[in-house]
């Protein structure tokens, strides 16, 4: 059962991973001696407006935060925990979840829009399939790729660096779609989100039937989506900058990694 | 006073924030607790606030972390610095330059 303690802890864990870490505990605490005097629903607005405000007004710290996070540690660990989770299928597994709670979102966001019914169930049944159709374009191409990795065998450590890097490509393709217009999922919501802004506009031109609050809440919820998307895009391209760091630095420590893994 | 009077005014959170580290070290909760107290309930600090602006004044240092520890490990205590010592001082004396003035201005309005 999801309890109120567990969503403020989720929305702790969406915050910046620098503040996190200073932070989270305290704030963890904070929240369980304040619950009973303040109410669970202010602290769960004030954490929101928290999670706001670092993301919108203070870059400084979550951009130097995600770089340090990734990058300068240990970029071979990095790329090391990055091909375990592609071995055990675990990052499929994060990538379908992802995209079903994407699909919810937008489907909330749909159903929110103020239009008729079987256009609402149009629009929906687009995305679900556009969706389906993209996840099975993308493992049909991750099957080919390992199938021609796998076939220059010959030359092992050629072999290897080249999983690693076909990984790479993986991770910037994710990123780029996941913020292009052309992804089925974005494209919906620019529209929907567009629509929306004429919708309030010809509210205040002439007064509709639409109604104003709920355009207004579909509006920010289109927003707030798309800045979660774009966040993804930059924590991603983080990613991928340290990924091609660890491979130009260090490529015989990377393709050993990528061996041991491979044949562990 | 150094550079503080650039940091001025200071924002109501930040105002009340530096009050209640000023008498000892205080954690969060602590400080949430004695904003209200000395407010009198008036205004209130959500942990988000609260934990946003410490990590701007950790940032500025004017305020650092205290040794001071308590039984929960997740609790850390702060204290504010000499350099926000100072910034608070500066703060009250330009809030009571304001209020000087503001006194003054309606003395005449109360005569007539």
């Amino acid at each position: 059962m999801v309890t109120v303690r567990s969503v403020y802890e989720l929305l702790l864990r969406l915050h910046p991973g620098q503040f996190r870490k200073q932070f989270q505990d305290q704030m963890m605490c904070t929240f369980d001696d304040s619950v009973e005097s303040r109410g669970s629903a202010s602290l769960i607005l004030d954490a929101v407006l928290s999670l706001i405000r670092q993301w919108a007004l203070h870059p400084r710290y979550w951009l130097n935060g995600s770089r340090i996070e990734i990058s300068a540690d240990a970029p071979v660990d990095f790329v090391e925990w990055i091909l375990q989770i592609r071995k055990a299928k675990v990052l499929y597994r994060k990538a379908r979840l992802l995209n079903f709670a994407w699909v919810i979102g937008v489907f909330l966001v749909v159903l929110i829009f103020p239009l008729p019914l079987e256009r609402k169930g149009f629009i929906l049944l687009w995305c679900l399939q556009s969706f389906s159709l993209i996840g099975i374009r993308e493992r049909e191409r991750i099957r080919k790729e390992s199938r021609d990795n796998l076939s220059l065998a010959q030359d092992s450590h050629q072999t290897y660096r080249r999983w690693t890097e076909a990984k790479r490509d993986g991770l910037r393709r994710w990123s780029v779609s996941l913020t292009s217009p052309l992804n089925p999922g974005t494209g919906t919501l620019i529209i929907l989100s567009f629509m929306s802004l004429v919708g309030l506009f010809t509210q205040y031109v002439r007064h509709s039937e639409i109604d104003q609050a709920r355009l207004w809440v579909f509006f920010a919820g289109t927003t707030i989506l798309a800045g979660l998307l774009f966040l993804l895009r930059r924590v991603n391209q983080n990613a991928v900058q340290a990924f091609q760091r660890a491979i130009d630095t260090e490529p015989e420590r990377v393709t050993g990694v990528a061996r041991a893994i491979f044949e562990r | 006073m150094g550079n503080e009077p650039q940091s001025l005014p200071l924002s109501p959170a930040i105002l009340h924030i530096l009050i209640s580290l000023a008498g000892e070290d205080r954690h969060g909760y602590g400080i949430m607790q004695q904003v209200a107290r000395q407010s009198d309930d008036q205004y209130k600090l959500g942990p988000g606030t609260l934990y946003d602006n410490l990590q701007r004044l950790l940032d500025q240092g004017l305020v650092s972390e205290s040794p001071k520890r308590s039984d929960d490990i997740r609790r850390r205590y702060y204290r504010l610095t000499a350099m926000g010592r100072r910034v608070l001082g500066a703060e009250i004396h330009r809030l009571e330059n304001i209020f000087r003035v503001a006194k003054s201005q309606l003395r005449p309005i109360r005569g007539k």
